[in-house]
């Protein structure tokens, strides 16, 4: 390989870019993880709490998908610092983007939950099952199916959005590509192999999703 | 070392390291925050061991990577250099990346104890920091092919409408060509890769850009670049602190001062040479003619 | 069939209940002893379906109290006032009542056999295997031994109703309620649904059933009870309410069914 061309700079470049291509992998599916879980809890708050609760989270809702996610990051790291909260910018990032990503999937999971056709709640009270047997038995695997397609999305989204992480200092794998072109100017190439990666990450998303899909399209009502 | 945005993920060894090393990152970092108020940074760096700079990893040849990952630059050397003044050890200390919008933040929200990041100093950012003492001045110049038809800045101006030069995007970049250069054309670029590439396709007659930049440039192809040898748009590039603290501002240009003029000269005109190009003229002994 | 010397395991006194504005229940009476079928009957809005939903809670009464083997369904009376059981307490009561619906309501992402089960483990703490030989039983009674590892999607109609029956009285509840339970059914889906439920009356279920299959009310009921404007407006043996119908409001809704009932009898 000659010095200058693609394959040898990112072969120099192999220990960055592998770290930022970790960085970006393990910012996401953190982020997927923590949005997922939570969303999952303010989703089911948001459809049956008490009104006052269900009014709360409506606003963290309404007031987080409104906010545009760098201004999230740069709050996470720069304006907790000024309360002396200090957080590592990496998890500044993943705090940002899961707190955005998680007032998505309240609203996706509330839309789910709502969706499912009142007999089925029914039928499950009607056997005896309680509030959280209803929902782990019967409301979750149902709705599991509806929300699986906007969640996808949402997961692609968090993929993307880590490339924000840089701003704040972390190397995900974007910033790497780019610390990498700031040495040997290959501009195009070294953006193009960056897409192609994204593009390679959210693929393999959406292919488990679809694997998801097939595996509950038995779910029919 | 180096804080690529988690905690000690070092470029090197951190193959397999993303998932795992994402754990470590639950460690706070040392924050750059002064212990109690009333207390100098200086002190409070003293006692931490090590100095925290918030610089970026991508502009050569102010801070970048090299080959081996290692944050190298005239900015990395300035801080190396207050390292050194410190614990007597270039090595100690940590650096902090940040976009160049994040200069002022950082400061503010002491999250590192100084900024060197190419900063240009304005009247504007000096109400929200403390600039040093400035290190360079920046400028904006031509370069062209060493085997082109112009060789110096006045062939250039005598070719007046018939010279075209290529610039990276920028609102202002044709009125900067045009106070020195009136009637010259300006190609736009979306990236100084493109702008260069036009250049070395001679679709250009020369590159105009920052003069740290051509310097770079000329430096990685010996010989094949040439400089006009005209520099304008004079800017300063300094280091910025936290408001509020002349001990620490103090010290930090002592070492920069003295970099320039007394114990440390050699130090920083090897930076010089390094990055620009430049071989600085040894200060003249005697009255120091700073105040002549 | 149940004699009105068997213990009493429903007692309904002066329910009401209203959708806003619109009184729906104006105060219900009604008494189902062990053993009994006891079907309602009565015009579409008569409240009928809304009295059955009250009775395992689906539905909020307001005053007045459904005791079933004299506990009070849903509330307790502390110091005269009444104040909703826990989220757990009702699960029991719902628990002890069996209910099969109108539109089948089975949990489409479990196969007949898992719908069955479901209850029996969670619900009744069974083990898996004892559950599963359960539902076998029941699936095995309805007639759909065969069908026990086939989803909801892939059964007619009337298959998943009677899935739904084995669902409910696999529970061994105390009463099974029935709400219109042929509906939603294409006509010929219908008469295995309802031999279905003449084999659990005639094996002594305590059954309560909104129905306008007269001819079934008619030929399998104990008590047949007429429901009009929110109201028992009559009640009685079959032979009574169907041959001597004491308003003309109800005299009218049996002409209805004229032509059924009396090519039956």
């Amino acid at each position: 390989m000659e010095r200058g061309t693609f394959l040898y700079e990112v072969w120099v470049a192999r220990w960055s870019l592998l770290s930022g291509f970790g960085i970006t992998l393990s910012a996401s599916v953190l982020t997927i993880a923590i949005a997922t879980l939570l969303g999952l809890i303010l989703g089911i708050g948001l459809t049956y709490g008490w009104r006052p609760l269900r009014w709360l989270i409506r606003i963290y809702v309404d007031a987080l998908r409104g906010i545009p996610v760098l201004v999230l990051i740069l709050f996470a790291y720069y304006g907790l610092a000024l309360f002396k909260i200090n957080v590592p910018p990496f998890w500044a990032g993943v705090i940002a983007l899961a707190a955005f990503s998680i007032a998505h999937i309240a609203e996706t999971i509330r839309g789910g939950i709502e969706s499912l056709p009142q007999g089925q709640t029914e039928a499950a009270k009607a056997i005896g099952l309680q509030f959280h047997q209803r929902l782990a038995y019967v409301i979750i695997p149902l709705a599991t199916r509806r929300v699986l397609p906007p969640w996808m999305n949402t997961c692609a989204e968090i993929v993307k959005n880590t490339t924000l992480l840089s701003i704040i200092g972390v190397v995900e794998f974007l910033l790497s590509n780019q610390q990498a072109i700031a040495r040997n100017y290959l501009v195009l190439q070294f953006y193009l192999f960056a897409a192609v990666v994204y593009l390679l990450i959210n693929f393999t998303i959406s292919q488990l999703g679809a694997k998801l899909e097939r595996r509950y399209a038995h779910f029919r009502y | 070392m180096v804080r690529r945005g988690i905690l000690g993920l070092s470029a090197a060894g951190a193959a397999v390291g993303g998932l795992a090393s994402a754990g470590l990152g639950l460690l706070a970092p040392t924050s750059a925050r002064a212990q109690e108020a009333g207390t100098s940074r200086l002190q409070t760096v003293l006692e931490r061991g090590h100095l925290i700079v918030g610089t970026g990893s991508t502009n050569p040849p102010w801070h970048f990577e090299d080959e081996s990952g290692t944050l190298v630059g005239m900015d990395i050397d300035m801080a190396r250099l207050l390292a050194r003044g410190l614990f007597d050890d270039p090595e100690k200390v940590e650096f902090v990346l940040q976009g160049p919008d994040a200069r002022i933040p950082s400061l503010i929200t002491e999250k590192v104890d100084i900024v060197c990041q190419f900063m240009t100093v304005t009247p504007g950012r000096a109400q929200q920091a403390d600039f040093t003492v400035p290190y360079y001045r920046e400028g904006v110049g031509v370069m062209m092919m060493a085997d082109g038809d112009y060789k110096t800045f006045d062939d250039l101006k005598a070719a007046g409408s018939d010279l075209t030069l290529s610039a990276l995007q920028n609102v202002f970049i044709e009125d900067w060509a045009h106070k020195e250069l009136p009637e010259a054309r300006v190609d736009q670029f979306e990236s100084p890769d493109a702008a260069l590439q036009a250049l070395n396709a001679r679709r250009v007659d020369g590159y105009f850009g920052d003069q740290s930049a051509i310097r770079w440039l000329m430096q990685q192809a010996p010989d094949r670049y040439i400089d006009a040898g005209r520099g304008w748009m004079p800017n300063s590039y300094a280091s910025a602190v936290k408001q509020g603290d002349p001990i620490w501002l103090n010290w930090v240009n002592t070492v920069y001062r003295e970099a320039m003029l007394g114990v440390d000269f050699d130090y920083f005109a090897a930076s010089y040479q390094k990055w620009f190009g430049i071989t600085l003229e040894t200060p003249k002994v005697g009255f120091p003619s700073e105040f002549a | 069939m149940a004699t009105s010397k068997a213990a009493l395991l429903l007692q309904a006194r002066g329910v009401t209940k209203s959708f806003g504005d619109l009184e729906i229940l104006k105060g219900i009476d009604l008494d189902v002893r062990q053993g009994q079928v006891v079907a309602l009957i009565g015009a579409s809005g008569s409240g009928k379906t809304t009295f059955l939903r009250c009775i395992n809670l689906l539905e909020e009464y307001e005053r007045g109290e459904i005791r079933l083997d004299g506990e009070q369904i849903g509330y307790r009376v502390e110091s005269r006032e009444r104040r909703r059981l826990s989220e757990a307490q009702v699960s029991a009561q719902r628990a002890r009542i069996g209910m099969v619906f109108q539109s089948f309501n089975l949990f489409p992402h479990m196969s007949a056999e898992q719908n069955v089960m479901l209850g029996l483990t969670k619900v009744r703490g069974k083990p898996k295997v004892e559950a599963q030989e359960i539902a076998r039983h029941w699936l095995d009674r309805v007639g759909l031994a065969d069908r026990r590892d086939h989803y909801p999607y892939q059964l007619s109609g009337g298959q998943q109703q009677r899935v739904a029956i084995a669902r409910a009285v696999a529970m061994e509840p105390r009463l099974l309620l029935f709400d219109e339970v042929t509906s939603a059914l294409d006509p010929e889906l219908v008469a295995e649904v309802l031999a279905v439920m003449q084999d659990l009356a005639r094996s002594g279920m305590t059954m309560l059933l909104v129905s306008h299959e007269m001819l079934f009310v008619r030929q399998v009921a104990d008590h047949v009870v007429f429901m009009d404007g929110g109201v028992v407006a009559q009640a009685g043996a079959p032979a009574e309410v169907f041959e001597r119908p004491a308003t003309p409001r109800l005299r009218q809704f049996l002409g209805r069914f004229h032509g059924i009932l009396t090519g039956a009898g």
